[in-house]
């Protein structure tokens, strides 16, 4: 607990060093958001009834906690430690007192919530003050349910994020993992578009991926676009992937490591 | 021009030496660029046509705009980079030279990876071309290059404005990135959807809706809120744009002031 809260500060203070690129991020999250918010407005007004499960308000309050979590929910490698596997750096790290896997799933986690504890705040703000139909609302029945989901959602994030650093004990190279994997999840998850406005049977293939854990679920939950069962289901969903995940990183970080070689002198 | 000809090609010369990299760069500018462009088909699959607008129609729109900023991009490669040249103080090399500044700073990024974001652009435009339902001949065809053609030159003048603003500053680049990705991803829907103060944004200030909104609503029959010549405008649009980015330039490069030794 001790490292994560060391490694949280860390990630937090390398945020703030780079405070104009922050707002510059928020800024244009905030552009994109407007964007898509009328884009959807359009298309509720033309065709209404069109998109099954989810209302306009829905696909709004949708944009605007997507476009808020965004840094939180798009995946990537700890880049600094995969170029610690490439130059042999990585000695260090596996001579800390502390265990490997978890001490990468405290980096990860960190390094997904610094910038949302930055980032969000303000955007979730903005989108709650906005008037009339572009404004952010919350399903506050089903609230601690989404929240839990979201939790469970950063926590998906991390793991996914130490997968795809441990695949390079096998690959040296992130590039591949690191470029095609984020743009797959991008499309799967949610973060593209809403999964509501899928065909019908892409949409139950892709909900039931762990990509959609990660962004679809808390956001479906959080702005109302489901059943109370519903809910209850996805979040025994988010469940079983977030335990197989991690057990899957624990394993695959274990056999990473004892056939590690470190490179360089 | 000979120099900037010379530097561009020397630029290609050596990105194909790693062909596997450049194919992996072009396939990733390719992936980027098809997510945008699902985006917009799952929609239309979705909900159909937008009002007055049809899917091929708001496809022709997603082209011209998309195509334009595509060439623009590779093009101008070298200002979207730039800020790094201020930093590490590598302009000053540049001013030594006996040759132009835009030249060089041009010429030594010819980036053809971007061409990635040009197929989707193309495909979207022959989708919607071949689906419309109004006619489309040799006028209406020379119509669209020369809104493609105006918008490269548009999209240039915006990238000059960008590298230029790097003499001033060099923090916060990534603003610019709404305006030039924010921009081609509001433009290609038709800018009567969106809210008065965004129309008029990219209508009087960065006059993105000259390219495509007003030219095609013209072309497809649709009457228009605004006077009918404004739907020439986009050679004016794109021509007062560079004219701008050269201004910006030049007041730049008289005000740099060396960072590196």
């Amino acid at each position: 607990m001790s490292t994560f809260r060391a490694l949280l500060k860390t990630a937090l203070r390398q945020q703030l060093q780079y405070r104009s690129a922050m707002l510059v991020g928020i800024l244009t999250q905030l552009v994109f958001a407007f964007i898509y918010i009328m884009v959807y407005m359009a298309y509720y007004t033309y065709s209404p009834g069109a998109a099954q499960g989810m209302t306009l308000s829905q696909a709004v309050s949708y944009t605007w906690i997507n476009q808020a979590c965004l840094r939180m929910m798009s995946l990537s490698g700890l880049v600094e430690i995969q170029e610690m596997m490439r130059d042999g750096r990585i000695a260090f790290e596996l001579a800390r007192p502390a265990d490997l896997h978890g001490m990468w799933l405290s980096r990860a986690l960190a390094v997904r919530l610094a910038p949302f504890a930055l980032h969000a705040p303000l955007t979730i703000a903005i989108g709650l003050l906005m008037p009339g139909e572009m404004r952010l609302s919350f399903a506050l029945e089903v609230l601690p349910a989404g929240l839990l989901s979201l939790g469970m959602a950063t926590l998906l994030s991390a793991a996914v994020t130490v997968l795809m650093t441990a695949s390079c004990f096998w690959t040296i190279d992130s590039n591949g993992i690191n470029r095609l994997l984020p743009m797959v999840a991008k499309v799967c998850s949610g973060n593209l578009l809403p999964l509501a406005f899928y065909p019908a049977g892409v949409r139950a293939v892709l909900r039931a991926l762990p990509f959609a854990a990660i962004a679809d679920a808390p956001m479906r939950i959080l702005v109302g676009a489901c059943t109370a069962r519903e809910a209850a289901a996805t979040l025994a969903m988010q469940g079983v992937w977030l335990a197989a995940l991690l057990a899957l990183g624990r394993v695959v970080t274990g056999c990473g490591v004892r056939r590690c070689m470190v490179q360089g002198g | 021009m000979s120099v900037y000809f010379k530097l561009s090609l020397a630029y290609l010369r050596g990105q194909m030496q790693h062909l596997g990299s450049f194919a992996m760069s072009v396939t990733r500018n390719l992936i980027s660029s098809v997510g945008d462009a699902l985006r917009l088909v799952l929609l239309g699959v979705s909900f159909g046509a937008m009002g007055r607008w049809t899917g091929a129609q708001i496809a022709v729109l997603y082209g011209i705009i998309t195509i334009s900023f595509a060439v623009a991009s590779a093009l101008g490669a070298g200002l979207f980079s730039f800020s790094g040249v201020i930093r590490r103080g590598d302009f000053d090399r540049v001013l030594l030279r006996p040759c132009g500044t835009l030249t060089q700073v041009l010429g030594a990024k010819f980036d053809l990876t971007r061409f990635g974001r040009l197929t989707t652009g193309v495909v979207g435009l022959a989708w919607g071309i071949a689906r419309l339902d109004t006619p489309f001949g040799a006028a209406q065809a020379a119509m669209t290059a020369l809104c493609v053609f105006s918008g490269v030159l548009l999209f240039l003048g915006i990238l000059m404005i960008q590298g230029g603003a790097c003499f001033w500053t060099i923090e916060g680049m990534e603003a610019f990135n709404a305006i030039t990705y924010g921009g081609v991803a509001m433009a290609s829907y038709p800018l009567e959807v969106y809210k008065g103060w965004l129309r008029d944004l990219f209508l009087y200030v960065i006059p993105l809706g000259c390219l495509n909104y007003l030219p095609c609503a013209v072309l497809f029959g649709k009457t228009l809120p605004y006077p009918l010549f404004t739907a020439y405008l986009a050679p004016v649009a794109g021509g007062a744009y560079l004219a701008l980015g050269l201004l910006v330039w030049r007041a730049g490069v008289r005000r740099y002031r060396s960072a590196g030794a």
